[in-house]
């Protein structure tokens, strides 16, 4: 009986144990982006985070980071969450020269996945300098890399 | 030892591992990225990810002023104007790097040359480091 026992809380603690070391405390991020319709006359600003503890603080603070940006007060005014996500990454690619077109942003399953597509749509937004594209930040919640 | 005391043994081990791996969760981190209208360009990163460093300086726009805020891990890395760490690092000529980095990280330049017209900053490692960087540091 003592056998089973001591196998039964064997399983139990190992079980718990991998859950925890699976399972981050923290597993939410959000993304807000203030796109106008022209930004290389308007700019644009984004805000993301990561590993947050719920779905409304990553995006309240996504919100907030993206409304601190020094850009025109007409852009920060579109700032709005653009989405959420669990265990991904989520990737900013820009060119960063002022007063130019480029932009995108993607959230894919792993950095590389984002990056490619971040910068595939940063691309087709920078006319012809789309060479000028480049990652500039990436943010991956949970155990996402 | 019986078997009383290798299931007071296995919990006790299995209440270390649990408790490590809540103690290595994530902590949250929060970005963010704008592109101005005009030849200027600012970046404020707060809480960097340790575990995503940026490996380009961003201010290489002439003019441009980047500004910077790390409140990350030990070994997060600024972006703008290259942290210490980072594989690019500095700006155009006439760059300047405001950093307020208050623990860990560091602002100024890379372990390269900037990419176009600025010259590498110092390196800077531990806490407290920053106000360097570009050709105009200040």
């Amino acid at each position: 009986m003592l056998r089973m026992t001591f196998a039964a809380a064997v399983v139990a603690t190992v079980s718990v144990a991998g859950l925890l070391a699976s399972t981050p405390v923290f597993a939410t991020g959000a993304i807000a982006v203030g796109k106008p319709s022209n930004v290389a006359r308007n700019g644009v600003a984004v805000g993301l985070n990561g590993d947050w503890d719920t779905k409304a603080h990553a995006r309240a603070d996504a919100l907030t980071q993206c409304k601190a940006t020094d850009v025109k007060a007409s852009t920060r005014a579109l700032c709005k969450v653009v989405g959420t996500f669990a265990n991904q990454c989520a990737v900013i690619a820009m060119d960063p020269q002022g007063g130019t077109s480029g932009f995108g942003w993607a959230v894919a399953n792993s950095s590389w996945q984002a990056k490619q597509q971040a910068l595939a749509s940063c691309r087709s937004s920078a006319g012809a300098r789309a060479d000028a594209c480049k990652v500039v930040t990436t943010s991956c919640d949970g155990n996402a890399r | 030892m019986n078997m009383r005391h290798l299931l007071v043994a296995a919990s006790a081990a299995a209440i270390v591992v649990g408790t490590s791996a809540m103690a290595f969760a994530n902590p949250p981190h929060s970005s963010n990225v704008s592109k101005g209208s005009a030849s200027s360009t600012t970046v404020v990163v707060s809480h960097a990810d340790p575990n995503n460093p940026w490996p380009w300086g961003f201010g290489s726009q002439e003019g441009a002023t980047v500004t910077i805020y790390s409140t990350g891990h030990a070994n997060a890395t600024a972006p703008a104007g290259g942290g210490a760490g980072a594989t690019y690092g500095g700006g155009g000529d006439g760059v300047a790097v405001e950093a307020n980095v208050f623990t860990g990280g560091g602002a100024g330049g890379g372990s390269l040359a900037a990419a176009s017209g600025g010259t590498s900053g110092s390196a800077c490692a531990g806490s407290g480091c920053g106000h360097s960087g570009g050709n105009y540091p200040h």
